[in-house]
């Protein structure tokens, strides 16, 4: 009895503080999950260091204070506040349907099959010619890849992923432009 | 004997004229060898129909001098008439990695490593230096692809999504953009302004 009361103390002790994902399709669905419910500090865990490390860079070069922070804590903030990466997160669910393997590197791809949720539908539809509603119909899909880390199953890239990171950095540009805007329209405002 | 040719002879003549690729996986394998062989016409018609007919129109709408011709014919002349596509299609490294299923039933996915990013000069697109490790993990990154594919009564079809509305638009853009016949002119009067990688592409 005490052997196994010990056990189950070191299996409890042991265990991970949250449930991780253990293969390919349940790191993309986790992934796509944990951003439709705002749990951006999870979505970000679940990118792979470099991915991570090398996308956020590319917002440091357009603001630069934003290398204060961690690419973790960084880029889960900019999640939260991005209303354009929101936008493109809200328009669609998505589903992981299978991976495939590459014989020439290192990665699992797997194939997720988007759906457009009713705002995304209605917001396709305004760009919709009439009568071209059948393309709405159209299976989307895109293909995001893993790497099997030490962690666990990480993601390294995707068409979508991507997609939906563009999105902060357009919201950081057009911040960014704005600033300039502001401060040329004061120095070019006379003083009194 | 006698028994056997009669047999034989029905085969024959039920036997299709070209082989019919018979796995979702194959389709998309013998679309792209079709491409690169040059036999257009032959990958075109791997294309499901009517998604064929819709792409069709977009670039007839683009490009009059289309309007008229069958889906088939009229792109497989598009095709040959463009470097550019040409040039694209030799840039890009397809190869087919495997199939997945859709449980709705209705499509297979079949998922291509088909797009490599390796030459895309970071610190050109962003215009400020990029550091060099940055550039050396996306030149590691490959771009994979999933093509839609549906049974059809001929047989296994390719829809034409953005994946391949993506690979066949450098024709028409060359078409109204008259891309080949400035390239065609360059090579005449002044080939060393022709990047050598195009260069090989249009020498073949």
């Amino acid at each position: 009895m005490r052997t196994l009361f010990s056990a189950v103390l070191l299996a409890t002790l042991a265990a991970p503080a949250f449930a991780q994902p253990d293969t390919p399709e349940a790191t993309v669905d986790a992934f796509f999950a944990s951003l439709s419910t705002a749990d951006y500090p999870t979505a970000v865990s679940l990118l792979e260091p470099s991915f991570l490390e090398a996308t956020y860079a590319m917002f440091i070069g357009i603001d630069s204070t934003l290398a204060e922070a961690s690419p973790q804590e960084g880029l889960a903030t900019l999640m939260a506040e991005s209303s354009m990466f929101q936008m493109v997160v809200g328009a669609s669910r998505q589903a992981a349907l299978g991976h495939v393997s590459d014989p020439d590197d290192p990665y699992a791809h797997v194939l997720v099959r988007n759906y457009l949720t009713e705002e995304g539908a209605e917001f396709a539809a305004l760009f919709q010619e009439e009568g071209a509603e059948e393309e709405l119909e159209m299976p989307a899909v895109q293909v995001v890849s893993v790497q099997d880390t030490s962690d666990g199953w990480r993601i390294v890239n995707g068409t979508d992923v991507s997609r939906m990171l563009v999105m902060i950095q357009s919201d950081l540009l057009m911040a960014a432009m704005s600033d300039m805007e502001e401060s040329l329209d004061m120095e070019g405002t006379p003083e009194r | 004997m006698r028994i056997l040719l009669p047999i034989l002879a029905l085969f024959l003549a039920l036997a299709p004229v070209t082989a019919q690729p018979d796995t979702p996986q194959a389709t998309v394998e013998t679309f792209f060898t079709s491409l690169s062989s040059g036999e257009y016409e032959t990958a075109l018609a791997l294309l499901e129909s009517s998604t064929l007919a819709t792409f069709y129109e977009s670039a007839a709408w683009m490009d009059s001098t289309l309007t008229g011709r069958s889906p088939q014919d009229g792109l497989a002349d598009l095709f040959e008439y463009s470097a550019m596509f040409k040039v694209a299609l030799a840039m890009n490294e397809v190869a087919v990695l495997g199939e997945v299923p859709d449980p709705d039933g209705a499509y297979t996915y079949v998922v291509a490593r088909y797009y490599s990013v390796q030459g895309q000069d970071l610190s050109e697109m962003f215009g400020e230096p990029i550091p060099e490790e940055l550039q050396s993990y996306y030149d590691s990154l490959v771009n994979m692809k999933g093509l839609v594919v549906t049974e059809t009564a001929d047989g296994w079809r390719i829809l034409v999504d953005q994946t391949l509305a993506e690979l066949m638009s450098p024709a028409v853009n060359d078409r109204m953009m008259g891309y080949t016949d400035e390239l065609e002119r360059t090579m005449r009067e002044s080939p060393d302004e022709v990047p050598a990688e195009i260069r090989a592409v249009l020498e073949k």
